[in-house]
Formats: structure tokens, C-alpha cells, sequence
């Protein structure tokens, strides 16, 4: 129908360049023809050279399919041979074709207006996707090597800054070589030592702690030592220090190293030596030697100013829990053997608990995680000199060492993706002065809701955005940075809140004691401690009402409401041991989540009972069958 | 006489449906009557006829297929469809009419062979 049968000769071609220029259908039919090629057949076709060259060049222009083409020329040179035959000149002939670029402009515009609607929607739609990819291409290209040029401007070095801070405090006031010191001699036993903090005197493995703190009698003597000492002096990113609670670290050869990627040991030597501390403390109390249970405790109260010294939330909390740890035991030394101490002795350490941590309700500064932050913008983002700046490469190590295990893991676990999605993400994430202030709202939320006492905070606004920010992938994307750096602090601030209700309980039996020694009988109220043993009553963190007292038998029992707000008189939860009863009292959520109390909870309703503060109760202890 | 391109523009394709109303033709034949049925005034380039043809076959007016030359090679040619039938009667008619409204100017005088009529 179409002129099937080639002009061309195809045993005159290669077989490779005949299967190139066959069609697919008659390749299917086992008939290699060859006919798309336009040039064999002009080779081939019985015209002088001009003739043929004149198709060529036409068809060249015509910017036709191959098979089109085949066909024009196929044509033209048909007219052409009719032309010859009839008597006209090549010469003559050619001249009456036509200009040849108008021709194959008209012969292709013609064609292809000729052309069914199918194919023309096809190629239509190819070209249009075929455009998209290409601008697609065009702006990942872009993004790419913008990405490849940005470079930061590292224009601070936190860690040295922070050195020189230290370096300014003479060695004789520094604490950390001692503790560094102690440490190394309690490195391979302080698991067993955390054992020993559940130890009591008529435990099986007491003996065995107390021979522990013999053989480690000089440690013990040097974190005494070190806590005498005014300032904890660590330096950050020392190589010593890397290697010294991670012996398989490599030491941080880097200069001007990362804030947020240090490795910092102190906050782990500092939390073993307290707990050596208060194991000591434990082994002097049953001793009878209240002297030797003071001095530990002072010694660990100014290991939490140490731990505190650097600023980062981590030590803050590390402090907190040492803090915490002391209340607990002060608590029992009072129900146990509150005679060991003086007067003046339970003052003094009414005193330094009071004024721990800046006394008051126990607060997270977070300005170290601000300058964490600030060193990651510059570390990651270009500085155009007006605090904002793009995305640069280097960001692709940042997901790559902290996004294992976080909700970006699925970028930074796969290679291709890591390789692929830098310039693409970097066009979608925020650029540097949009997520600093996107850092600094959250960071100023966070404080806020910080700063409010336990009982009058609700759902964390704080884990609200950072769920919101969750939920939307593209504003996942978009501030990633934020997703990959941004810690939870809601949960912080309840154990800030918890520590200090265990301090505060602490000075209220001490006060408690301080009366009954005085009066003979403890107070029908708390206010009568005040102002004389107690500047005033703490609150219930739970309720923001005063601290429950009441006397049982002539027995003071000092309690919180607990996480049911409802007063129960001081009556535990019903639980398979005290401690998990403390754990279901004290353990907050906020009131729009409590739908029930009850003695058997499910996820939606909480235990019905108090947080008892005083005595303190502490599960029995487990003897071997 | 050289006409003017949006005359020939109007023009070329009603007298190439014309040619093909009486029978097959291929491009040089075409190319031939043209020039030789109209004393030159409608000749036109092969750069011309073909894009017409393309245009006229795409539209469905004109069908091509292939047939074989005394020479024994394959040469195409083109017929009128029905559609292309349709085109000459109506674009006949139109003519008619121009012809008879110039010739009520004077612009047209009597004698000038329009050709046959209808089809």
C-alpha cells in the first residue's frame, strides 16, 4: 500500500547498518529492507548527483521521523525520475524546485499536520515530558553545582573559645584532672559499683560492696579531693578525655571540631563518682559514722556544681540526677539514722541542698545548645554576610552521622538517595536565616513551657511542633537540620520537676527531725517548721498546693497528690513492690490524658494513689531460696 | 502571469482537487497539467505541490498509494476522496460565485474559460 517494496539494494549495505534503517515491524517479519535509509537509497537511485544531493538536504531540514523522511525522498526522487524521463534537465528541474529550506519547512509542517492524532498526541506528550524532565534536569543541575561551590564561612571556633574560658582558671582549682584520675582507678569495676547502690545491710553482696569501697578507698579520696576543688576545669574535645570512658574511640584529630559532635566524658565520670559517693555514704551510715556520710554527701552536692559548670543539657541533667540521688539518701539516713548527724550538720546540709543547682525549682539553661546550634549554621550553611545562607554539601555527613535511627534514616541509610538527594533537598530546605529563627522559636517554646512549675503545664507544646514538623513530610524536608539536631525536652523537664520534689521533700524531713529534736514530737502542720526550720512549704509540683503532711500513729507522712491529683492521704498505689508504686505515683502526664484513675490501669487511666515522700520506701531485700 | 501567493494560496489546491476529479495523478504529472492546462499561471515548484498534497492528504481530501511504472519502479499517486470531493463541489461553487460577482464589476469579461462546471 505504502510503497513496501525498498528501492534500496540491501545486499549492497553492512547487515548492521540494514537492521539499523529496517523497521521494527518488518525486522518481526524476518525482512531486513533497509528502507529507512534515505542516504543508501540516493546512493542507489538513478538520478544525477545534484538531483540527489538536492533530497538529501531537503529531507535533512524536513525534521521528519526516519520512516517519513524515507518516504519523501523516496518520492522526490520518483518525481525527479519522471521529470528526467520526460525530457527536463537535472539543471532545469532543480531550478524549478523550489528554495530548499522553504520546501522542507513546508514538507515537514505538511507532514506533520498529516500525521494521525494518536501519534501526534504520543509525540506530543513525549516532548512534553521530555521538557519537564529536561527543566527538571536543568534546575537539579543547577541546585547541584550550587551545592558543589557553596562552601561555609567557619568563622568561630566554640571549642576554643570555650577552652580559653577554662584555661583563664588557675590548675589548682581545677577538679578534673583528680576525677580523671579517680576514674581510672574504678574504670573496670563501676558496673559493679552501680550494683551496689541497691545494697542494703542485710543484703548478701553488702559485704562484698563494702570490701569494693576498700580496695578503692584512695578513689574515693580523690573525688573528695576533686570536689573541694572550685571549678570542674574540663577542656573540651581533649584527646585524653575522648579515650577515657570509650577506650575504642579514635581521638578527635580535628581542629576546631563540631560543638554538637563532641564527645564529652565528664558527665559519665562525675555520675560514677557520685554513685561511688553515695555507696560510701550507705557504708558509713550503717557504720554508725555520720561524719564519713556528711562528707560524701557534701562532696557529691559540689560535684553537682561541677557537672553543671559546662552548660550542656546533658551535664545539667547528669547534675540533676546526682542531685536527685542525694535527696534520696539524705531521706533515708533521716528514717534509718537520723542521730549520726548534728543539728548544725543537718543545717549545713539543708543548706547545700537548698542552694543546689541556684536552688529553687531546678531550671535547663540551654544557651549551650543555642551556640550548638549557631556553630552547626556555620558549619553547614553559606554567609552571605547578612546572616542568611544556603544549604552546602557538607550536610550530607551531618545525616549520614546523626540521622541512623531518626526519621531521616531513610536518606542517609541509602547510598543512592545520599548521593542523589542533596541538590534536590537543597533547593526544599530552609535556607540559614529561616531555620536559625525557626530553631529559636522552638528553643524559646521550649523554655516557656520549661519554666512553668509541673502543675500547671499540660500536653508539651514543645512535642506538639515537634510532631507537627514530623507529620508533614515536605516541612520535614524542609527543615531537616532541625529534624536531625532537635532533642525532646519535654521529658527533661519532668525529671528537673521530679528532682526537685525529692529535694524539697528532703528539706522538709530534715526540718521535720530539726522539730522533733527541739520540741520532742513532730508538728501537727508543716507551717510550724516555718520559718525556723523551713523558709516556707514547698509546693506539691503536682498540684501547686502545699506539700501533704499528715501524722499517722505520731508518724509524719509527707506526700504529693501524685499523677491522679486526687488526695488520697497519703496511700501508695496498689503495686507488686513500692518502688514500682512510687513509679506509677510519680509518673507525670498531663490531665487531658487522664480519662480514669483506677487500681488497674490501662494506657488511658492512671494509678489511684500518692507519691509518698516520707518515709521513704524502698522495696525488701530479695534473699536467695 | 505571476499571481499572488494568497490567490495561488486559495486557488492551488481547489485546481490540484480539480486534476484529480478526472483522474490518478502522480506529483510531475500534476506538476505538467498544472503549468500546462493553465498557461503557466498556476505552475508551481515541486517545493509547493508536495507540502499541498501532505496538507490535502492530511485533511483527507486526497488519498496516495503506490503503483507500479511502465519503467517497473514504484511511483505514487494521488486521488480524490470523497471528501475531497465534497471540497471541489463546495470551493466549485464559491468560484462560480466570485467569478459571476467579478464579472458583474467588469473585472471578468465573457470567454473566459472557467472549465467544466460541476463533477
Amino acid at each position: 500500500m505504502s510503497g513496501e517494496t525498498a528501492n534500496v539494494d540491501a545486499g549492497r549495505d553492512s547487515f548492521w547498518r540494514r537492521l539499523t534503517y529496517t523497521p521494527l515491524r518488518d525486522v518481526v517479519r524476518g525482512r531486513m529492507t533497509g528502507r529507512l535509509d534515505v542516504d543508501a537509497a540516493m546512493d542507489h537511485c538513478r538520478l544525477p548527483e545534484a538531483l540527489r544531493d538536492l533530497i538529501r538536504r531537503v529531507i535533512r531540514k524536513t525534521r521528519l521521523t526516519r520512516i517519513e523522511k524515507a518516504e519523501v525522498a523516496r518520492e522526490l526522487a520518483g518525481h525527479f525520475e519522471d521529470g528526467l524521463a520526460s525530457g527536463a534537465t537535472a539543471t532545469a528541474l532543480a531550478d524549478a524546485f523550489g528554495d530548499v529550506t522553504t520546501a522542507a519547512k513546508l514538507i515537514g509542517r505538511a507532514r506533520r499536520r498529516g500525521r494521525p492524532a494518536a501519534v501526534k498526541m504520543i509525540r506530543w506528550t513525549a516532548q512534553g515530558v521530555g521538557a519537564v524532565f529536561g527543566l527538571l534536569l536543568f534546575v537539579y543541575v543547577w541546585f547541584a553545582v550550587k551545592l558543589l561551590v557553596s562552601e561555609p564561612n567557619i568563622t568561630r571556633d566554640y571549642v576554643a573559645e570555650f577552652n580559653a574560658k577554662i584555661a583563664e582558671i588557675p590548675e589548682s582549682d581545677r577538679a578534673w584532672p583528680i576525677y580523671r584520675e579517680a576514674f581510672l582507678g574504678i574504670r573496670d569495676v563501676q558496673r559493679r559499683m552501680s550494683q551496689c547502690r541497691s545494697e542494703r545491710p542485710e543484703s548478701d553482696a553488702w559485704a562484698e560492696c563494702g570490701a569494693l569501697l576498700e580496695a578503692h578507698a584512695e578513689q574515693i579520696a580523690l573525688y573528695h579531693e576533686g570536689a573541694a576543688k572550685s571549678h570542674l576545669g574540663v577542656f573540651l574535645n581533649d584527646t585524653a578525655d575522648r579515650q577515657l570512658d570509650n577506650p575504642g574511640a579514635s581521638p578527635n584529630a580535628e581542629t576546631n571540631p563540631t560543638l554538637f559532635g563532641l564527645i564529652l566524658s565528664h558527665p559519665n565520670i562525675l555520675r560514677v563518682g557520685a554513685r561511688l559517693l553515695h555507696v560510701d555514704a550507705r557504708h558509713a551510715m550503717a557504720s554508725g559514722d555520720g561524719d564519713r556520710a556528711l562528707s560524701d554527701v557534701r562532696a557529691v552536692l559540689q560535684m553537682v556544681e561541677h557537672a553543671s559548670e559546662s552548660g550542656f543539657v546533658i551535664d545539667q541533667l547528669v547534675a540533676t540526677f546526682m542531685l536527685s540521688e542525694s535527696a534520696v539518701f539524705v531521706l533515708e539516713l533521716l528514717r534509718d539514722r537520723a542521730e549520726l548527724l548534728s543539728d548544725g550538720q543537718l543545717a549545713e546540709l539543708s543548706h547545700r541542698l537548698a542552694g543546689a543547682r541556684g536552688g529553687g525549682a531546678l531550671r535547663l539553661d540551654l544557651d549551650m545548645e543555642r551556640l550548638a546550634f549557631e556553630d552547626f549554621l556555620q558549619r553547614y550553611y553559606t554567609d552571605d554576610g547578612d546572616g542568611d545562607g544556603c544549604l552546602t554539601v557538607q550536610w550530607r555527613e551531618l545525616c549520614s552521622s546523626y540521622g541512623a535511627g531518626t526519621h531521616q534514616t531513610a536518606i542517609a541509610d541509602d547510598p543512592v538517595m545520599s548521593a542523589l538527594a542533596p541538590p534536590a533537598l537543597s533547593a526544599i530546605v530552609a535556607g540559614r536565616l529561616e531555620m536559625g529563627a525557626r530553631y529559636e522559636r522552638h528553643l524559646n517554646l521550649v523554655e516557656q513551657e520549661l519554666q512553668l512549675p509541673l502543675w500547671e503545664r499540660g500536653e508539651s507544646w514543645s512535642d506538639a511542633v515537634t510532631e507537627a514538623l514530623w507529620s508533614n513530610r515536605l516541612r520535614q524536608v524542609r527543615f531537616l537540620p532541625l529534624a536531625v539536631l532537635m532533642p525532646s525536652f519535654s521529658r527533661a523537664g519532668f525529671i528537673l520537676e521530679l528532682a526537685t520534689q525529692r529535694r524539697d521533700a528532703a528539706l522538709v524531713a530534715i526540718g521535720l527531725e530539726l522539730f522533733r529534736r527541739r520540741t520532742g514530737e513532730y508538728p501537727g502542720s508543716l507551717e510550724e517548721l516555718t520559718p525556723r526550720f523551713l523558709p516556707q512549704v514547698p509546693p506539691d509540683r503536682y498540684d501547686g498546693a502545699p506539700l501533704k503532711y499528715r501524722l499517722v500513729d505520731g508518724i509524719p507522712v509527707l506526700y504529693s497528690v501524685g499523677v491522679d491529683r486526687d488526695d488520697d492521704g497519703g496511700r501508695l498505689p496498689k503495686a507488686d513492690r513500692p518502688s514500682r508504686a512510687i513509679e506509677y505515683a510519680s509518673n507525670w502526664r498531663p490531665p487531658s490524658a487522664i480519662v480514669a484513675t483506677s487500681d488497674d490501669p490501662s494506657p488511658l487511666t492512671v494509678h489511684d494513689g500518692d507519691w509518698v515522700l516520707w518515709p521513704p520506701v524502698e522495696d525488701p531485700v530479695e534473699r536467695p531460696r | 502571469m505571476r499571481i499572488e501567493r494568497e490567490l495561488m494560496r486559495g486557488a492551488g489546491p481547489v485546481a490540484v482537487l480539480k486534476l484529480l476529479a478526472r483522474q490518478p495523478m502522480y506529483g510531475y504529472e500534476l506538476v505538467e497539467a498544472l503549468s500546462q492546462q493553465t498557461d503557466g499561471v498556476l505552475a508551481m515548484g515541486q517545493s509547493t505541490l508536495y507540502p499541498m498534497l501532505y496538507n490535502l492528504e492530511g485533511k483527507g481530501q486526497i488519498k496516495a498509494f503506490w503503483r507500479e511504472a511502465r519503467s517497473g519502479r514504484q511511483r505514487k499517486y494521488y486521488r480524490l476522496t470523497k471528501k475531497g470531493k465534497a471540497r471541489l463541489a463546495d470551493s466549485t461553487a464559491q468560484w462560480e460565485a466570485l467569478w459571476r460577482a467579478m464579472r458583474g464589476l467588469g473585472l471578468v469579461g465573457d470567454g473566459v474559460a472557467v472549465g467544466d462546471t460541476a463533477s
